[in-house]
């Protein structure tokens, strides 16, 4: 790939080198396991951070965004037009009881949160948020941001079934089952996109890319696939049936108060932020872009997808159970095999 | 197991055990500033202000089985082919039709499920 990119970015600055720390030896994070296991120690660290404020951020905006939607003016008290608002929820999150119902599992009902909080923000390794910058450049990144996350549908089985309570319950097995049936569409959609890119890694999905084109012109079927079953898979609204207010009266975190209910919040933002920012690598090209650097891409991109997904839920009603399985199984499954197909003679059209 | 892959799992892990704590010294921190008053009212399960009069863990329905055993069936295909599409593209169009085939073949498999009713939900 010749792409002239100022120094500064093509700077391997992720692995730390750019400290130059005399005193540093900075290959001695990359010879050691106790160095790698340091570097990927600080670069969670940093993440997370990074994943709690950005939560902040989304927590602000969808309020606000609903409230245009509605014709409300949403948070306006705590601080310039409510810009405080979230920050003061955290607090009273915090300090909030944490009660566990004493029929619940303990162990499993402690485990839950963290299930689905950190595969989804483990997600973040192998999102490609510039050209040359991978936070680590895995070989096998696509099939990784597929796996790991998935570990959060046991993580939502698991606290509905702890918490010993019939809405949890169900809203469990609803999640798992919806998570499961929209799991295969959605990796056949991107298993097409493997066949263009000729690599697992997401770094070479960008090179690819900018070879040819954004894949969304050359896969556009894959794309709806993709964008549709993502929308189920991180239970977003019209696919938010595990845990509809009004059926299931918030299905799997009923019982859950507090810092915990709030670690389900963040776990579900993140995996919206970390499934947009892969739809933008997968189809519209990563920080690939004129002018601007491509980190400012990326983000851009990205924001308009994450944006999207907000307004879609104050917008469109929600599936019924037997229609959201049928629309996985009867439609997009099949869809999506001859979408493979498909895909297979523009491989041959392209290359 | 060769060192790049090895190098990869040590990073992983470091990052995984710095998600894990992230969430929980905060947990455990604030044990001691929030308030715990428990009562066995408040700790009774929620339903809808009524006390609980079926258990939870009970048999449940068994559509949900049936659609896990397809989901098994595809899963191992969409690992499978993981495996082939990277090196797809600069496979020849023999090669493309026996990936096409095993493709053709596994969709019979749906549709043999479709028939027999597997996919309804009922």
């Amino acid at each position: 790939m010749e792409v002239n990119w100022p120094d500064w970015l093509n700077f391997d600055w992720l692995d730390l080198g750019w400290l130059e720390l005399p005193w540093v030896d900075t290959n001695w994070f990359h010879d050691n396991w106790y160095g790698l296991l340091l570097l990927g120690f600080f670069w969670g660290v940093v993440v997370f951070t990074m994943v709690g404020a950005l939560t902040a951020v989304y927590v602000y905006v969808e309020r606000k965004v609903s409230a245009r939607i509605q014709g409300r003016l949403g948070p306006m008290e705590t601080g310039p037009h409510g810009l405080l608002q979230t920050l003061v929820d955290v607090v009273k999150l915090a300090v909030k009881e944490d009660v566990r119902p004493a029929a619940a599992d303990a162990l499993a009902f402690r485990l839950a949160p963290l299930l689905v909080v950190v595969p989804a923000v483990m997600a973040f390794v192998v999102v490609p948020f510039g050209v040359p910058m991978v936070i680590r450049d895995l070989n096998v990144g696509i099939l990784y941001f597929l796996a790991v996350p998935s570990v959060t549908g046991v993580g939502l089985l698991l606290a509905g079934w702890a918490s010993y309570d019939n809405y949890s319950f169900l809203g469990g097995l609803r999640a798992s089952a919806q998570f499961i049936s929209y799991e295969i569409p959605r990796t056949l959609a991107v298993v097409t996109v493997v066949m263009l890119s000729g690599s697992l890694s997401s770094a070479g999905l960008i090179g690819a890319q900018a070879d040819t084109t954004w894949f969304v012109l050359l896969l556009p079927l894959s794309f709806v696939i993709y964008a549709v079953t993502t929308l189920a898979e991180v239970n977003r609204v019209p696919f938010d049936i595990p845990e509809a207010e009004s059926e299931l009266v918030a299905g799997f975190h009923t019982e859950y108060s507090g810092f915990r209910w709030s670690l389900f919040f963040l776990g579900e933002y993140a995996s919206l932020t970390t499934a947009s920012a892969f739809a933008v690598a997968l189809f519209f090209g990563g920080g690939l872009g004129p002018v601007l650097p491509p980190v400012v891409w990326f983000v851009l991109k990205t924001a308009v997808i994450v944006f999207f997904a907000v307004v879609l839920r104050f917008t469109l009603p929600r599936f019924r159970q037997d229609q959201l399985m049928a629309l996985a199984w009867k439609y997009f499954l099949p869809l999506s095999l001859v979408n493979l197909l498909l895909a297979g003679l523009v491989m041959k059209a392209v290359f | 197991m060769s060192e790049e892959l090895l190098a990869d799992v040590f990073f992983l892990l470091g990052f995984g055990v710095a998600g894990l704590m992230l969430p929980m010294v905060p947990l455990l921190l604030l044990r001691y500033i929030r308030p715990q008053h428990p009562s066995a009212v408040k700790l009774q399960p929620y339903e809808s202000g009524v006390v609980q009069t079926t258990a939870p863990r009970r048999p449940f329905h068994m559509a949900y089985y049936n659609f896990a055993l397809v989901f098994i069936v595809f899963e191992v295909e969409t690992v499978l082919l993981f495996a082939v599409s990277p090196v797809l593209r600069d496979a020849s169009w023999m090669d493309l039709l026996k990936a096409g085939i095993f493709v053709v073949l596994v969709s019979d498999g749906l549709f043999y499920a479709w028939r027999k009713g597997a996919l309804v939900w009922k």
